[in-house]
This record gives structure tokens, C-alpha cells and sequence, in this order.
């Protein structure tokens, strides 16, 4: 069975069940109806109030159903009028009896459940007690406050009601003593709305408009706060959920549209919401079960609930939180279960991946475990945000030769055994710290080039084409051209050739796969990618077989280059142009078809795209200050990059501030205004000029000085900058004794200040500067 | 490798979000008891209580610190249907251990109808902006014109999105050409209404949002929490999902050329770059570190597991326990050999020697 309602025409403000639970009386300022529940649905049985009618006594404020005689009504309305209604008349009209004693807005009545005693509370600040056996005006009881909003009698005494006040105060009355109530109790700072009996015990639930609902118990003599519940919204209704102790369902006056069910053991977040309303819910009433519930609203509509449309907004929060923090640490808060059952085993909860309901066991289950996984400074660091701090730290950025700065950096990543990073900076030294890249017409490094180009093309097992492997090759040969000492990684790198086949080849032979995926144009699988992106674009340069592979892995400072680097360097070193053209279309038969055109000048080779290709590897890599560091180091002729290459000013702009930023988050603020100043992009090197500006107040207005710093815009005056000496604006530096505010230039106040210790202007105060 | 500290937080109920300031030296708990609590750290490391208080009528779901220019700043957002932005200012005239300092509510946003399910600041390239998300799926921008006054919040723009949210990130970039993006997950259960996780491209020029012809593909389970990388140097972002498994999902844009600019729509390409099912059960949190380089999440197996990237190839290199407990190397080592099992990544070839290759 599903939840149902049905529309109403009117706003409704009030309904209350039959002693049977089978029927319902609605009522609002233009309604009064009582429809049958059959089955979940509505049908409409009686409209006792008419349509034609303006009368105020019809203008109904409350509804309540006497629980003994199930033809007896009664009704409230704003005017102050009480009216019973006798549903076993046989006029049309079943209006039975009309009190007139309220002079003001009746807000609440209530039927005794076994007296023939009708209660009401009223705006007038009066509760009265109807018998209805008799004709007078009922007993009175005066609770001295503004308004009484809501009163019932207490279920478990024949002789005691509860009142609650607009000004926050609990009262309960005994009906034999009319003068005063034998308890009163400031139980809200704000006005209460609403109040219930709990069915079995002597408890009284509160709502008030400081959202929140107290639970009070009320045997002892002075009612004592058993439970707090916290709302979103003033609470406008309360009633106890039958047969379940602890729960209780309340409705909002404001922004809330739901009927909350709440239960006392976790009194955050509503047990159970039950959705549908579009505008404010004002009465609610349980069925005899604990799983359907009535309620209207002012959105004209009767709804009948049933439990299975409830939400449950605890299901929804999530148990769980974990973050972690720029140094590593890891804070990561989770449920705790209290009752100590064995956890389903992980085949279990594979089984289980559907969760059932939460029972209220679980529901009330709710605290939480706070723990922190932080780094083992003991230990080595073995976390990247200590990595990069040590290098951030270490590395440096300018003062020496590029040269040496490389040869430095490449140190500190041995030391901190980033052999990957180390070699990179190796191979920067290698092809920038010379100067074959400066100048487009040096003979030497064109030959180089050339060799470098031909060897490439020739080399028969094409083994070697990476380009990391040229590049060396060609630092190899430069030596001699250009007096360049070789480094001893170098060596390492030629007179051991065993690891050859491990290292560089061991790791690329299956890649097959990552070539597909290098179609994608992604850089990231590493200097495949790089290397068959490069093939495309630059095949008017220079072509490389496509088998050629790359070093998938970026290279250890141990490893060594290709076994035939020694055997390719000696037969094609002493040859000259010609004799390359030749050698190629030998190779070439091997290989794919190389249409360079040799006749023309060669060009350059050009390791820019390879350079940017590296970097922008290491920054996809989520190792951005590496690049950074190179693109700094590299200072001008990181203008071959910006040129030719896809690590434009965009992206380099991208990773200095990345760089910046996480600088600042580390506090190394000095090294990270070192590249601020370091940086070559407006964009950035402005950075630390920004809010730089500070502007000096008018003397007389104190206006703040914009224009100048000596005329005020507002009053127009100069007086306050004027020498005290020469009686001349000072357009310069004004220099004033804190003490007088007199001043002027700064040479007519140092002169005077020789001779003088007291103010030049006259005013008798011993300056002091 | 990692030592494990219990703090005795001492909320009264679930706690469901923790936060990190900036220089991770703050943290901030938010808890369904309606309090929000702030966390100092010492010189010696130790976590001592700096504030708490009772920052909603409902249970407070998530909070998040804005970037430490603007001050130490918060936001928070609750069931009560509310986000709410909290500065701490030193007064002098209260003289407590905290050295007078104290949290003051700077503006309480009330748009939403529902309960608000996420607030996250967007990134400070675009200015002080706060965004919401409520589980009616509505999703707001507020914009402080004046970081000044954080008492004054611009209702910039809502955009409704028709699935119940609950969470969003966005993207953190330092290039130009990069669209700021908002992501934002459901937990809507239902497979038909199609992929749980929207993409949002945010533009500045007419400060509004408008969501990507994209999808991010597979993603129909109730997705809980939702975070992007911070981008750094890489030329695409990297999208972290806890749904009933981990994801990480690539969002490659692709550059502009002079048709796209006109139209304003950007292209991008979406790919899921590894998926793990480690956890065995609902994920709930996902949490990147600063570099972007390391993943941790969380899930009902009570584990966080942290994961890590070497070339595309994402394996699992810890997992914590949730009782403080660290399992030994070999239960690690353990779950990363069953990882190798489960996770769908390609495999590019074995490394013969693994003691020869530089640590990743």
C-alpha cells in the first residue's frame, strides 16, 4: 500500500482521528470535513460547514474528536468560538452547542478522553474547562502569560492538565484548583507551540520555536529534561509514535515540509521524513499502528502516509571521511560499532552488495573514530610531498653557470636517489650548457648534427634511436669541436654495455599495446609517445625507422647507451656529407622508406621538441616542479622551447604558478618569491608586485590622498603638505616629526635640524625624526 | 611507514567530513551533532582543540576551508537546509585559551529548499566564489564581490541538474586555457537516469554554468564522493569517483580552435584510467594529496587505501586500517598482488629487475 492524499479546498489547519482510527475531521478556516480511511484512501463523508456561510464561528483554528463517543465533535475558531457538533442530529446542520466565552483566537481544544470535559486555550491568556452536561461558561484558569498556544489533559490523571505558554513556560494545572497552576517550568527561551503526552509514561514532549523538542519527565515535582531534540525549524506540531517509547513525530512551521519522525536515543537527524507536502504541515496524527500517518497541510492537502515511503536521511550521510593534508598526513574518521559482532567476511560482503535497511538498532549506533596516519619522520622520507620539499630546497635555480647549476641539481637528485631526474639533468647540461644551440650557422654544431642525423638513420640494428642516445652521442663527439670534457656518467655509459639489454630493451618489447595507445596523442606512456608524436610532425627534418623504440623508463645515471655506440662512432665519424646519402639508402632498404633530401643543407637537429616533450611528461607525471626547475635553469634559451614546441607561455605560466602555489602551501616563501623574480612571464614575475601600493591620508580632512601626495581631492588644499621652513608645497619626499606633525623638505628640516632641536614651525615641541 | 594517533574528538554522533586548511596545520570535524569543531597543531604534532561550536540546527555534512588569503575561513553546510561561511577573529576583549580568537558566522546562504549536501570554494584563480549543492539537485554559485566583507554573498547563478547531488568538486588549474569545471555526483540509486556523475564547465564571461556534451562513461551507481586533482603541470585533470568501486577518470581538454571559442563550448575527452574494487563494498571518501600524485579512499571495509600512479599504471601501495591499525608489509604486499588481479589497467610489461628500476 502506498502513501495517498487527496486535495482539499482550502488550507487546512487542523485534523484528528476517530476513536476507531477509520475516520477523519479535517478543518480549516474555510473547511470542516470527515472523510473515511478505507484502504489507504480518502472518501469524503460529511461537509459539516457549507459553502455559503461568512460566519467567524466557522473559521475553525482546531478540530478534536471525542474519543468516547464517536458522534461527538468540537471545534475552535479564530473569533474566540467553540462549537460542539452532533453527528447523530437529523437536521443537516450537526452543529450542537456554541460557547462564546473566549473574546480572542481559540488556539487549541481537547476532548477529556473519558469525561465529558472539553478544554480550551486561547489567545486571551485563559484556559477553559467545559463540562457539557452543563449550560455555564465553564471553569477558568488565568495563566497570567500572554497566550496559552496548546493544552492537554494528562492521560494518566483524571484531574491534571498541561499548558503551554507563548512565553516559553510549561504549566500544569490540577482542574480542582482553578487559581493556580501547581507547577510551572520556563522550559524554552522562545514560545512553545506544541505539546504532547506520552502515551505510557509520564512524559511530556514540548516544540517550540527555538527548534527544538524537550522530552520532560514530570513525576518529580519539578519536571526534569530527559531529552533534547534539535530541529531545522520551529516546530509546530508534536505527537509520540504509538508503541514505540522513544519516538515522537513533529512537524515544522517554517521551511520544512516533511513529517519528521525523530527517536530520543540520537536527537540530530530525523529517524524517518515523510516527503510530499508542498507547503507547511500543520497536524499530524498517528493510526493505531505505528506505520501510517495522517497529516494536512496548507497546501489543501490530506495525506495518509505509510512507512514504506519514508526516507531516511541518515542512510544517505555518508559514515566515513578522510583527507589528506599537504605533508602526507592522513586524517580518516569512520563508525565505530559499539556491539562487538564479527564482521562478515569480504565473500560475504561480496554476496551482500545490495545494504539492507538499517534496523534503529544500527540507526542509533552513531559515534565516530578519529584517526590521524602521519609520516614516521624517523624513517626515511619515502613520501613525494617530503621529496619535493628536500628538492625545493636543494635545488638551484641561477647565480652559476648553467653548467654547473645542472651538474649541482643533477647532484641533489643522485643524493636523493631520483636517479630519473638526475639523468635529466645530465642530459640538459649536455645539450644546452654547450653552445651548439646558439646560432643557427656555427659550423661545428651543424656537423655534429649532421653526424648525429646520419648515424641515426644509418645505424643498421636501430637499436639506438632514442633520442636520449643521440643526444648523447652528439655531446660524445662535440668534445673535440669544442673542448668539452666528457662526463663520467658518459663513461660509465660506454664502457658498460652488460646492462644493455635489461634496462633499456627488457622494459619496451611489448609495446605493441602502448603504440596503439600513443595514437591517442597522449604523452603520458613516456617516450614512446613522445617519440612516435615527434615522428609525425617532423618528418621534413629527419626520419627514424618506426621500429625504432624508445626508453620507455627514463634512464639511471648507471645506465649505459647502446653496445654499438662504440663500433657506429668510429666508421661514420671521419665521414663527411656526401658519403651519409649514400649510407642511407643502404640502411634504408631495411627500414621504412626515408625521403630526406640530402642535397639540401641539413637541418639542425633539433632537440627542443624532445626537451619539451620530457617535460611535459614529468609535469603529467604530477612532477611539475621538475620541469619548472629546468625551464628556470634553462634561463634564455628556454625560448627554443616557447618557439617550436607545445610547452608554450601558456603552460609554462601553468607551471610556475603551480610551482608558486604549492611553494607557498610548504612556507618556502623564499624560494618561491626566488622564482617569482627568476620568471620570464609578466604574468607571474608581477606577482609579488601586486597590493605593493601604499597611499597617506589629507592632514586636514584625512581623506585618502589618490591623485597626489599633496593636493586633497575633497578639500582642496595643500596646507598639510607645506614646508614649515620655506612655505612651499613639497612635491617630494615630506619628511614630519611624528611628534608635532611638522615637517617639510628633507634637506630644509635636516639643515635646520643642525642648529635647532625645537620645531621650526614655531609650535614650542622638540622634534624629534 | 605511517603512524597511527587516535584523537578523541568527542562529537556526539557521526562525524561526516574532515578538512585540512591550506598548510595542513587545521583541521576542521563536522559532525551530525550540529557542531563544528577546529583542530590546531602544535609544534610537536600533537592535535589539541582550538574551537567547537554549534554551527547548524541539523546535522552538519560537509566543510571546507577557502584559501588562507582571504583568512581563516570556513564554510559548512548542513541538513537544516543551509551553508553557512564562518571567519575566526581575534577579539580582544574575550581572554580564554584560545587567545581570544573566535569563529563568527559571516553569512548564512538560505536559497536552497533541501538539505545541502556539499560546499566547496572554487579554486582562487577565479575570485572568492563558494559553491553549493542540495540534494534536490540544485546547484548554486555565490560570488563575495568584496573579499573584504564576507559578510555579503552574491547569489550568482543555480543550475538544476534533476538528480539528488551529493558532491562536488572543482577543478584547480593555473592555465589560461583551461575551463574551470565543476563536477558534481548523485547518489541516486537508479540506473536509468543515466550517468551519476555531471560535468559543468564554468564561464567566467557570463558567470554561468553550462554542463559538458560529454558523460563520464560506466557511472550509473550512486556515487558518494567526488574529487578532482589538483591539476599542477599536467595538461588534463584527473577525476577521483567513490561510488560502489574507485574510479579515476581523465579529462583531457582538447584545445579550442577559433569554432569552439565562438560558440563557447569546449570539447573534452573523457576516460576512465583505472577502476579498483579493493574495497569489496560502498566506497564513501576519496581524497587526493597536494602533488595529485596519490589517491586515498575510503570505504564500509573500514580501510583506507592509498593509491598511486607509476605511468598510467595505478596499483595500491598501503592500506591503513580504520582501528589505527597498520597491517604488516606482507598483508600490503598481499593486497596489491590481489589488486593485480582485479583492477583493469594495461599492463605495459614486466620490469626483470625490479631493484634496478628507480623508485616511482
Amino acid at each position: 500500500m502506498a502513501s495517498t492524499f487527496i486535495r482539499i479546498d482550502g488550507p487546512l489547519m487542523s485534523l484528528e482521528l476517530n476513536k476507531d482510527k477509520n475516520k477523519v475531521a479535517v478543518a480549516g478556516r474555510r473547511t470542516f470535513k470527515i472523510f473515511s480511511i478505507d484502504d489507504g484512501t480518502f472518501i469524503e463523508d460529511l461537509d459539516l460547514r457549507g459553502t455559503d456561510t461568512v460566519n467567524l464561528n466557522y473559521s475553525f483554528t482546531d478540530v478534536s474528536w471525542n474519543s468516547k463517543e464517536d458522534h461527538l465533535l468540537a471545534t475552535s475558531a479564530t473569533n474566540g468560538a467553540v462549537i460542539t457538533w452532533n453527528l447523530n442530529k437529523n437536521h443537516h446542520s450537526k452543529q450542537d452547542r456554541v460557547f462564546l466565552d473566549h473574546k480572542r483566537t481559540v488556539n487549541r481544544i481537547a476532548f477529556h478522553s473519558f469525561e465529558p470535559w472539553l478544554i480550551t486555550c486561547s489567545q486571551d491568556s485563559t484556559v477553559r474547562c467545559f463540562d457539557l452536561r452543563t449550560r455555564d461558561s465553564g471553569r477558568i484558569f488565568k495563566s497570567n502569560t500572554e497566550s496559552i498556544r496548546d493544552v492537554k489533559f494528562n492521560p494518566h490523571s483524571t484531574n491534571t492538565f498541561a499548558a503551554v505558554c507563548e512565553n516559553g513556560g510549561l504549566q500544569l494545572w490540577d482542574l480542582r484548583r482553578q487559581d493556580k497552576f501547581y507547577v510551572q517550568y520556563a522550559a524554552h527561551a522562545e514560545p512553545i507551540f506544541s505539546c504532547d503526552w506520552h502515551p505510557d509514561c509520564q512524559w511530556i514532549a514540548t516544540g517550540s520555536r527555538d527548534k527544538s523538542i524537550k522530552v520532560w519527565d514530570v513525576t518529580p515535582s519539578k519536571p526534569v529534561l530527559k531529552y533534547v531534540i534539535n530541529t531545522i525549524a520551529s516546530v509546530g506540531r508534536v505527537k509520540w509514535r504509538p508503541m514505540r517509547k522513544h519516538q515522537l513525530a513533529s512537524t515544522a512551521l517554517v521551511v520544512d515540509w516533511n513529517v519528521n519522525i525523530w527517536d530520543l536515543k540520537r536527537p540530530f537527524i530525523p529517524f524517518e521524513c515523510f516527503q510530499g507536502h508542498r507547503d507547511i504541515v500543520t497536524d499530524i496524527a498517528w493510526r493505531t499502528d505505528p506505520k501510517s500517518v495522517v497529516s494536512c497541510g496548507r497546501d489543501y492537502l490530506l495525506y495518509y502516509h505509510v512507512m514504506s515511503d519514508a526516507i531516511r536521511p541518515a542512510d544517505s550521510a555518508n559514515p566515513q571521511a578522510v583527507c589528506v593534508s599537504c605533508t602526507g598526513d592522513i586524517v580518516y574518521s569512520h563508525r565505530v560499532h559499539s556491539n562487538t559482532a564479527p564482521k562478515p567476511s569480504k565473500i560475504l560482503v561480496e554476496k551482500l552488495l545490495w545494504k539492507p535497511l538499517p534496523t534503529k538498532a544500527e540507526f542509533i549506533d552513531n559515534s565516530s573514530q578519529l584517526n590521524i596516519f602521519s609520516m614516521n619522520k624517523n624513517m626515511v622520507p619515502d613520501e613525494a610531498t617530503e621529496f619535493f620539499i628536500q628538492f625545493a630546497k636543494r635545488y638551484l635555480l641561477t647565480g652559476k653557470s648553467l653548467a654547473e647549476i645542472c651538474e649541482h641539481n643533477s647532484n641533489v637528485a643522485k643524493t636523493l636517489r631520483k636517479h630519473n631526474i638526475s639523468f635529466l639533468w645530465d642530459i640538459i647540461k649536455q645539450i644546452f650548457s654547450t653552445n651548439f644551440f646558439d646560432g643557427e650557422e656555427i659550423l661545428p654544431s651543424e656537423e655534429a648534427e649532421t653526424v648525429a642525423a646520419d648515424r641515426e638513420e644509418t645505424d643498421e640494428e636501430s637499436e639506438i634511436p632514442t633520442e636520449l642516445a643521440v643526444a648523447l652521442q652528439v655531446d660524445d663527439e662535440l668534445p673535440d669541436l669544442l673542448s668539452y670534457d666528457p662526463k663520467p656518467p658518459l663513461d660509465e655509459m660506454i664502457t658498460d654495455p652488460c646492462m644493455i639489454g635489461d634496462f633499456v630493451f627488457g622494459d619496451k618489447e611489448m609495446d605493441p599495446l602502448s603504440l596503439d595507445y600513443d595514437n591517442c596523442e597522449n604523452l603520458c606512456l613516456g617516450m614512446n609517445g613522445v617519440f612516435t608524436d615527434k615522428f609525425d610532425l617532423d618528418e621534413n627534418d629527419w626520419n627514424l625507422p618506426t621500429e625504432a623504440f624508445a626508453l620507455r623508463h627514463e634512464i639511471k645515471e648507471s645506465s649505459p647507451p647502446p653496445e654499438l655506440l662504440p663500433s657506429t662512432l668510429g666508421p661514420f665519424y671521419p665521414e663527411d656529407t656526401p658519403i651519409p646519402s649514400v649510407k642511407f639508402v643502404k640502411s634504408g632498404k631495411d627500414h621504412v622508406p626515408l625521403h630526406v633530401k640530402w642535397s639540401q643543407k641539413l637541418p639542425r637537429w633539433n632537440s627542443s621538441e624532445l626537451i619539451a616533450a620530457t617535460l611535459q611528461h614529468h609535469a603529467n607525471d604530477g612532477d611539475f616542479q621538475t620541469a619548472v626547475c629546468v625551464l628556470l635553469v634553462l634561463g634564455e634559451k628556454r625560448r627554443y622551447l616557447t618557439k617550436t614546441t607545445n610547452v608554450d607561455e601558456v603552460v609554462q605560466e601553468q607551471w610556475l604558478l603551480s610551482y608558486i602555489d604549492t611553494l607557498n602551501r610548504y612556507k618556502l616563501w623564499n624560494i618561491a618569491t626566488e622564482v617569482i623574480q627568476l620568471s620570464w612571464l609578466s604574468n607571474v614575475s608581477q606577482l609579488n608586485q601586486h597590493s605593493t601600493t601604499m597611499r597617506t591620508s589629507c592632514g586636514k580632512c584625512r581623506r585618502a590622498l589618490v591623485r597626489s601626495g599633496w593636493l586633497c581631492d575633497r578639500c582642496h588644499s595643500t596646507s598639510a603638505s607645506v614646508c614649515s621652513i620655506c612655505h612651499k608645497v613639497v612635491k617630494g619626499l615630506f619628511i614630519w616629526c611624528q611628534g608635532c606633525t611638522h615637517g617639510g623638505h628633507l634637506l630644509h628640516i635636516r639643515s635646520w635640524l643642525r642648529d635647532n632641536r625645537l620645531c621650526p614651525a614655531g609650535c614650542g615641541h622638540t622634534c624629534e625624526y | 611507514m605511517f603512524e597511527a594517533h587516535t584523537i578523541n574528538a568527542q562529537h556526539k554522533d557521526l562525524i561526516h567530513d574532515v578538512a585540512y586548511n591550506y598548510y595542513g596545520n587545521r583541521m576542521a570535524t563536522c559532525s551530525s551533532d550540529q557542531f563544528v569543531k577546529i583542530w590546531d597543531q602544535d609544534e610537536h604534532g600533537n592535535w589539541n582543540l582550538s574551537a567547537a561550536w554549534k554551527a547548524h540546527s541539523g546535522s552538519v555534512w560537509k566543510v571546507t576551508w577557502a584559501h588562507p588569503e582571504y583568512g581563516q575561513v570556513i564554510a559548512t553546510c548542513s541538513f537544516d537546509r543551509t551553508a553557512s561561511i564562518w571567519e575566526e577573529i581575534i577579539d580582544t576583549n574575550i581572554l580564554k585559551d584560545s587567545g581570544g580568537r573566535q569563529w563568527v558566522r559571516r553569512a548564512n546562504l538560505v536559497d536552497s529548499r533541501t538539505s545541502v549536501t556539499d560546499v566547496k570554494f572554487a579554486p582562487k584563480t577565479i575570485g572568492l566564489f563558494l559553491t553549493t549543492c542540495a540534494s534536490d539537485g540544485i546547484l548554486r554559485i555565490y560570488e563575495a564581490p568584496d573579499i573584504m566583507n564576507l559578510s555579503s554573498w552574491t547569489h550568482q547563478h543555480e543550475v538544476s541538474s534533476k538528480l539528488s547531488c551529493s558532491c562536488l568538486t572543482w577543478t584547480s588549474s593555473f592555465n589560461r586555457l583551461h575551463v574551470p569545471l565543476v563536477a558534481i555526483g548523485s547518489d541516486d540509486n537508479n540506473a536509468s537516469t543515466g550517468s551519476k556523475v555531471l560535468i559543468y564547465e564554468y564561464s567566467e564571461a557570463f558567470r554561468k554554468f553550462s554542463k559538458i556534451g560529454d558523460t563520464v562513461p560506466y557511472c550509473f551507481d550512486a556515487v558518494h564522493d567526488i574529487t578532482f586533482a589538483t591539476t599542477h603541470g599536467r595538461s588534463y585533470h584527473l577525476l577521483a569517483i567513490a561510488t560502489k568501486n574507485v574510479r579515476i577518470v581523465k579529462v583531457k581538454p582538447i584545445p579550442d580552435n577559433v569554432v569552439n571559442i565562438q560558440s563557447g563550448a569546449s570539447k573534452f575527452e573523457i576516460t576512465t584510467v583505472a577502476t579498483f574494487e579493493d574495497h569489496y563494498c560502498t566506497v564513501w571518501r576519496v581524497s587526493w594529496n597536494v602533488l595529485g600524485t596519490v589517491l586515498a579512499s575510503s570505504g564500509d571495509d573500514g580501510c583506507v587505501r592509498l593509491w598511486k600512479s607509476d605511468k598510467e599504471y595505478w596499483k595500491c601501495v598501503s592500506v591503513l586500517k580504520g582501528d589505527g591499525s597498520i597491517p604488516d608489509t606482507a598483508m600490503a604486499s598481499d593486497a596489491a598482488a590481489t589488486l593485480s588481479t582485479k583492477a583493469r589497467y594495461l599492463k605495459l610489461g614486466p620490469i626483470s629487475h625490479p631493484n634496478q628500476v628507480p623508485y616511482h
